[in-house]
């Protein structure tokens, strides 16, 4: 009987997806950064541009690239595919010279058309290149630690005793926190607010809610209902038009990196470094409060594996850790008056990030460690990335509260992001999560219990 | 007459061998009980603990209150679909049942199976009978508002002034072109002190909050639909302004917060009080989803906004009427006191019965003078919602009995951040000399400046306009 029930409602649930899949037309479409056909009911907002050239530049790259990052795609399909394609647009190229039959440049551009959608699509998904300085083990590369992990004791109390928090099934993706703990939400908000004042770098607040181009550029799929927060708007005048939104929040790199889309950066602003603080929503992390940082510059990095001659772990990805080593060791007495932001080498704006943001932990006085993350941990989008980790004795762990992503040019040249007023120049960006606070609560509320004293916050929170 | 019935039924019993009849009509309460157990086994939300709603059936269902509950509906214009009688007829239709079975003029299965079909549609119209009106407000539309009291002095409105988006492009820290391609139509995105600004009345709020016996809870953005119903919004439906999220299983099962007072209603669900622990005066700033539909020019491109950040006070009070109204007079008194301090202009409004929604009793608006647009615009609202909501939350307190009654719940914002700093930008804005006074209550959490003036930090990006 049971087993009936199940199917039943496994059937019914079946026809309802069905039925709203029909309702939505944009989950019928393949893309919406490219988009095809007429009546698409995507709106061609930018024109994604990936040099395919570079791309296909070296075999073993690719190859190596995807096999690290865990991904299985078949690459000799693709280049396969890339060849057809040069061939054709060449042949419509000559053709069109030649002034052949207009039959046969419609047959050509035909072809050319189907494999856009097939071909194109497939290459926009294609992970961004990997930076030499990824560790090329399979597992996460130590750079700096400091601090002393506190053992778990039978005085210390975890963060669940120590704070009010509930979790209810009217909000399954987050808790509700209450009283004091709520506060030390804001009150660490307010700290990286101020610290990041103090490198002059502009605060934004922008938005919650992209539409499908934008998530699409990020990796993700916008008929992925297990994966991302959709939102069909529906228009009131006409209930076939219904609007494909997806929930972020503006502390995300896709709502940060908004207000930037198709624009063009002037001559003399870059490097620029904006900051947003907010909300981060995400089906399987929940909703959390997190302050993010972009950083544009028109100068891109040095020690991407982009062909045969970038080999991972060669001398100058090698220098490139080393900096990164040292000046993350160094960031413990670093003074923002000293600090270059002023150059645009991605690979210094990236070593010069990190090491700033190491120094808002360390003057929290905290266990930390900072890594730098497998392959197969990287996002699509990102080419390095490094983790900041802060110890939780209920854990007996270290849990990520930061870190900093090497983008360069991946996602401006998806999004249109530019500088110059010159067609091909496409900024390179940084992306790096300042303070997941949420995660970052629950270790100050740890570390600063006393014994039958309550909790004694760092003497930097204390002062408002 | 009933009594005499009864009697003569007793007496029949008393007599006869067969066991008594049940009669829904003689047996009046015995059937309301049956009907009320029914409601209880009525599980509105599978996948949610929460009971079906607790209504007052017995004032409901009573003949004597047809004529007040139809005059109330009918007052409050937003709610003309609900049909009192028909829900009357519905409860006549299940006393047939009930009596039809008892005369073994019905199967017993097949009537339970009709008496529960009635039930169910009996309790779906019943649920959207809106909360009653308070006696002293005024009856009618906006126009009818009374306004209770007038604060400060209405800025001289002959002098054309520069509105927020005009002011916020001359000083290059706003963004409200073509964020419609990335995000919903009027998204806007603030930079520099008009983000630390939007963060200052935050904290201001909060402070003040906090001050007043307020604590502070973190709240979720994204809720299930059953808590939004349950606080009087629709989520389906034409006139609904809530976005339903496509996630998962069902769709629509999760819902974007239009308010912090729907998730903290539903923090309470199901909680039960001593009295001594009330009032319970909570506050919490979350991010509103609304889909409203757009505003006319007249009111200036950050009023009508869908998303938005905003500091709500929620309050739970024993069911005593003057107690629930000294809490409304309260969160009124201290949102007066933060816009006061802000120095702004502003009235206060009792609303008049067709601008309450569904769950409240009486509503006070607080309308700010928009210099640009020159209109009153509301920057809050506050509403005692009585037992609305905590009868379908099951939201009760212990009285000094000892019995389990059901609690006051009260709402009202304290911050709606884009048409505060609408009325604060556009106020304090000096066009001879390009800059913003902030007000002196946010000048300590804005670095201890006085102005705001052009940023050249913010880049002055170009849309690119052509596509090849």
């Amino acid at each position: 009987m049971i087993l009936i029930r199940r199917r039943l409602q496994f059937f019914f649930h079946e026809i309802r997806r069905t039925l709203i899949a029909e309702r939505i037309p944009q989950y019928k479409e393949r893309s919406a950064l490219l988009p095809g056909g007429l009546n698409t009911p995507f709106p061609i907002v930018v024109e994604p541009d990936i040099d395919l050239e570079l791309l296909f530049k070296s075999h073993e790259q690719l190859q190596e690239n995807l096999q690290q990052r865990h991904w299985i795609v078949d690459v000799k399909k693709v280049e396969h595919d890339y060849q057809v394609w040069k061939n054709l647009n060449k042949q419509i190229a000559e053709a069109t010279a030649r002034r052949t039959r207009p039959e046969e440049l419609h047959q050509w551009s035909e072809q050319l058309y189907s494999l856009n959608a097939k071909f194109l699509v497939a290459c926009l998904r294609l992970p961004a290149p990997l930076h030499g300085a990824v560790p090329e083990t399979g597992t996460r590369k130590l750079l700096y630690e400091y601090g002393s992990q506190r053992k778990s004791s039978l005085t210390m109390r975890s963060w669940r005793d120590l704070a009010e928090v509930t979790s209810l099934d009217v909000a399954p993706f987050s808790s509700f926190a209450f009283g004091e703990f709520a506060q030390l939400e804001y009150i660490l908000l307010n700290y990286f607010n101020k610290s990041l004042d103090a490198y002059n770098i502009q605060m934004c607040s922008t938005v919650n809610i992209v539409k499908s181009f934008v998530i699409e550029a990020f990796g993700y799929h916008f008929s992925d209902i297990k994966n991302v927060f959709n939102i069909v708007a529906e228009n009131d005048d006409d209930e076939n038009n219904v609007e494909l939104l997806h929930l972020f929040g503006t502390s995300t790199p896709l709502g940060i990196v908004s207000p930037f889309i198709r624009t063009n950066f002037p001559k003399d602003i870059l490097p620029y470094y904006v900051y947003s603080i907010g909300r981060n929503y995400n089906p399987h992390s929940g909703q959390s409060s997190c302050i993010e940082l972009l950083a544009f510059s028109n100068e891109h990095s040095q020690h991407l594996l982009l062909d045969d001659h970038h080999k991972a772990g060669d001398e100058r990805a090698k220098n490139f850790e080393d900096m990164l080593k040292k000046s993350i060791s160094s960031s413990g007495t670093i003074n923002p008056n000293e600090v270059n932001l002023k150059s645009n080498s991605i690979d210094f704006i990236y070593i010069q990030l990190a090491t700033i943001i190491t120094s808002f932990y360390h003057r929290l006085n905290l266990p930390l460690r900072v890594c730098l993350s497998p392959t197969y941990e990287l996002l699509s989008y990102e080419s390095l990335r490094l983790t900041i980790e802060v110890y939780l004795p209920s854990q007996i762990d270290y849990v990520r509260v930061g870190s900093v992503s090497l983008i360069d040019d991946y996602l401006a040249r998806r999004l249109m992001i530019k500088h110059n007023s010159d067609n091909k120049s496409y900024v390179a960006m940084i992306h790096a999560r300042v303070a997941d606070v949420s995660q970052l609560s629950k270790c100050v509320l740890e570390a600063s219990q006393t014994i039958g004293r309550g909790i004694k916050l760092p003497s930097v929170l204390v002062n408002r | 007459m009933y009594r005499v019935k009864y009697l003569l039924n007793l007496s029949i019993r008393f007599h006869s061998t067969l066991t008594p009849k049940f009669n829904p009509w003689y047996d009046y309460r015995a059937y309301l009980d049956q009907v009320k157990t029914y409601i209880n086994r009525l599980n509105p939300y599978i996948e949610l603990d929460l009971r079906s709603a607790a209504l007052n059936w017995d004032y409901i269902l009573n003949n004597e209150n047809l004529q007040t509950i139809a005059n109330n509906i009918k007052q409050r214009k937003e709610n003309e679909s609900v049909d009192i009688e028909h829900i009357l007829t519905l409860h006549r239709d299940i006393q047939n049942l009930f009596h039809r079975i008892e005369d073994k003029k019905l199967d017993s299965i097949q009537g339970e199976d009709q008496i529960k079909l009635k039930i169910q549609d009996l309790y779906n119209h019943a649920i959207r009978i809106p909360n009653n009106t308070h006696p002293d407000i005024p009856i009618g539309n906006q126009e009818q508002a009374r306004t209770l009291r007038v604060v400060g002095k209405k800025p001289e409105t002959n002098i054309p002034r520069q509105t927020i988006d005009q002011i916020g492009q001359e000083l290059n820290l706003m963004q409200l072109e073509n964020m419609g391609h990335v995000s919903f139509r009027g998204a806007y995105a603030l930079f520099g002190d008009f983000a630390r600004l939007e963060r200052a009345l935050m904290y201001y709020a909060f402070e003040k909050l906090t001050q007043n016996g307020f604590k502070m809870v973190s709240v979720p953005d994204i809720i299930h639909r059953g808590i939004i119903e349950s606080c009087g919004f629709a989520t389906r439906g034409k006139r609904s302004q809530v976005y339903q999220l496509d996630y998962g299983e069902e769709f629509g099962r999760y819902c974007l917060a239009g308010t912090a007072e729907m998730p903290l209603a539903g923090l309470l669900k199901h909680n039960t009080f001593r009295k001594d622990e009330l009032p319970l005066k909570l506050a919490a700033c979350s991010r509103c989803y609304r889909a409203e539909l757009p505003g006319g020019k007249g009111e200036g491109n950050l009023y009508r906004v869908h998303e938005f950040t905003k500091v709500e006070m929620f309050a739970v009070t024993t069911n005593d009427e003057k107690v629930s109204q000294e809490m409304h007079d309260e969160i009124v008194r201290i949102e007066t006191s933060m816009y006061e301090d802000l120095g702004l202009h502003f009235r206060i409004l009792d609303m008049p019965t067709e601008e309450l929604g569904l769950s409240a009793y009486r509503k006070y608006d607080i309308e700010t003078w928009m210099p640009a647009k020159e209109f009153y615009g509301e920057i809050s609202s506050a509403s005692n919602c009585t037992d609305f909501q905590s009868r379908r939350l099951h939201i009760k307190y212990i009285n000094d009995n000892g019995d389990e009654q059901f609690v006051h719940t009260l709402n009202g914002t304290a911050m709606a951040i884009p048409r505060m700093l609408t009325a604060i930008i556009e106020l304090n804005w000096n066009p001879e000399t390009k800059q913003i006074q902030i007000p002196k209550p946010l000048r300590s959490l804005m670095g201890n400046r006085e102005f705001i003036s052009k940023s050249s930090s913010t880049p002055s990006t170009q849309w690119i306009k052509f596509l090849s």
